[in-house]
């Protein structure tokens, strides 16, 4: 269980570094794919329970202690993704990696739209259609490009994390 | 009731922890140092592997952008190289033309200093045959040239033309065995006649072992053969031998024009107080008459 725990850790920050630091060399105004979200989907798909949910959770809050500004509206979209991945899961069988992507993209699109939703509330700001909001430039054709990206890579990354399980566990 | 919660918990779970975002939001609209607590310490983390990061991905941006410009200085040197060749042809070219000047310059100094008129001639071609020493000119008779001409390379005397075309002549050079020159030795003014032999030197015969004939003694034309001026250079003494039988000592002269990389010479036009400027030779104007 702690070695689980642990490579949870690592394994959230390596995904704050690359979500963080890879792509924008590329490119600054790149969007990024979503890599905290496809570990909150595996979370979710393969920890469905109260658990998988504090650590959506805690990705969350990890996610918007690194960006500095509002703690709370990525926390709130990692749990409602999870939620709704574990819903999912439930009625369609989402193990082939076409499935998967579908519902990570499904999912980035929650989680936008919760994150939208929190500004919303608290900010009076709507971030999906103006672009006044300097500090998350979040917009319609950029959640819909960060859904896609993340539902692109999250088969690979799904199938990495899981032979990294393996191999934890069977040690 | 539990059951149900039981059943739903996960369900309520989630609500809570919304509703708990909720919380932190408000609290961190109000406290704005709270995110920002908790941003430093996630930097602190992170952010010696982005510097790292960076610095790697710095690093092969340059090698990349190197490797770039290493073709980019590959097809450029390519062109320079090309450049370069270009340029050492033309600079062959021009250094030809300055020797070729040079050449000129050198006939035409000879000329004034001498006060010889004469035709610069290129020398074309080379006698086939290994018996005779002769060479053919690119000048002939509507240039002026005729039979028995002096030709000289700025130097020293060359040889004399002997057959001639309209447009070219061939010239006996000094070195051939049908070749006879009359010459003194300049310091010790002793006569001679300087005949060519198969080696390609000259001998100085018909000295007689009375006269003092030393070694780097230049030997002159006499002028008394009417075809070359007098004191016109033949060649330099480098063996003298008095032990020879007869009233004659043995003179090999190394004659001083080269015969070897000759390319321009000059023809002597006759003087008028020469014994060929007697004979009419012909001249462009009187070619032009001759033509009308």
């Amino acid at each position: 269980m702690m070695r689980l725990l642990f490579i949870f850790v690592l394994v959230s920050l390596v995904g704050l570094f690359i979500q963080g630091t890879m792509v924008r060399p590329v490119s600054p105004s790149a969007v990024a794919p979503d890599f905290l979200l496809v570990l909150v989907i595996y979370l979710a798909l393969h920890f469905p329970g109260v658990w998988g949910l504090v650590g959506a959770y805690s990705l969350g809050l990890a996610q918007d202690f690194a960006s500095g500004e509002y703690v709370g509206p990525s926390a709130a979209g990692m749990v409602v993704a999870f939620y709704f991945a574990v819903v999912v899961s439930k009625k369609v069988y989402a193990e082939n990696a076409i499935a998967v992507g579908l519902l990570v993209m499904i999912a980035s699109v929650m989680k936008s739209l919760t994150y939208a939703l929190v500004f919303e509330i608290f900010l009076g700001i709507n971030v999906l259609i103006t672009n006044e909001v300097k500090l998350w430039s979040l917009s319609i054709p950029v959640m819909f490009v960060e859904a896609l990206f993340s539902g692109l890579i999250a088969p690979m990354v799904m199938r990495i994390l899981h032979v990294t399980r393996k191999q934890v566990t069977v040690r | 009731m539990t059951e149900f919660l039981r059943r739903h918990n996960l369900l309520f779970s989630s609500l809570f922890l919304v509703v708990c975002s909720f919380q932190l939001m408000s609290f961190s609209l109000e406290n704005r140092n709270f995110p920002r607590f908790g941003a430093r310490l996630v930097t602190s983390i992170l952010a010696p592997v982005q510097e790292f990061h960076h610095e790697l991905f710095q690093s092969l941006r340059g090698a990349w952008s190197h490797y770039v410009w290493l073709l980019t200085v590959e097809e450029e040197r390519n062109g320079l190289l090309l450049q370069v060749k270009q340029l050492e042809e033309k600079n062959s070219t021009l250094i030809e033309f300055e020797r070729e000047n040079e050449r000129l310059r050198s006939l035409l100094n000879f000329s004034q200093e001498t006060g010889h008129r004469g035709v610069v001639a290129s020398v074309v071609g080379h006698d086939p045959s290994n018996w005779l020493r002769m060479i053919t000119i690119d000048k002939g008779e509507k240039d002026g040239i005729s039979p028995g001409l002096a030709v000289v390379d700025g130097h020293a005397i060359v040889g004399q033309v002997t057959v001639v075309t309209n447009s070219s002549a061939k010239v006996l050079l000094l070195t051939d065995h049908l070749s006879a020159i009359d010459a003194i030795v300049q310091s010790s003014r002793a006569p001679g006649i300087a005949e060519g032999m198969s080696s390609g030197d000259l001998s100085l015969k018909f000295v007689s072992k009375e006269d003092t004939v030393m070694i780097n003694d230049r030997v002159i034309a006499s002028g008394l053969d009417g075809v070359y001026p007098k004191g016109m250079l033949i060649g330099v003494v480098t063996a003298v031998n008095t032990e020879v039988s007869g009233q004659f000592q043995s003179v090999d002269v190394l004659p001083r024009a080269n015969f070897r990389h000759l390319e321009t010479v000059l023809v002597l036009l006759p003087s008028a107080d020469s014994p060929l400027g007697a004979i009419e030779s012909p001249t462009p104007e009187k070619m032009e008459l001759g033509e009308k």
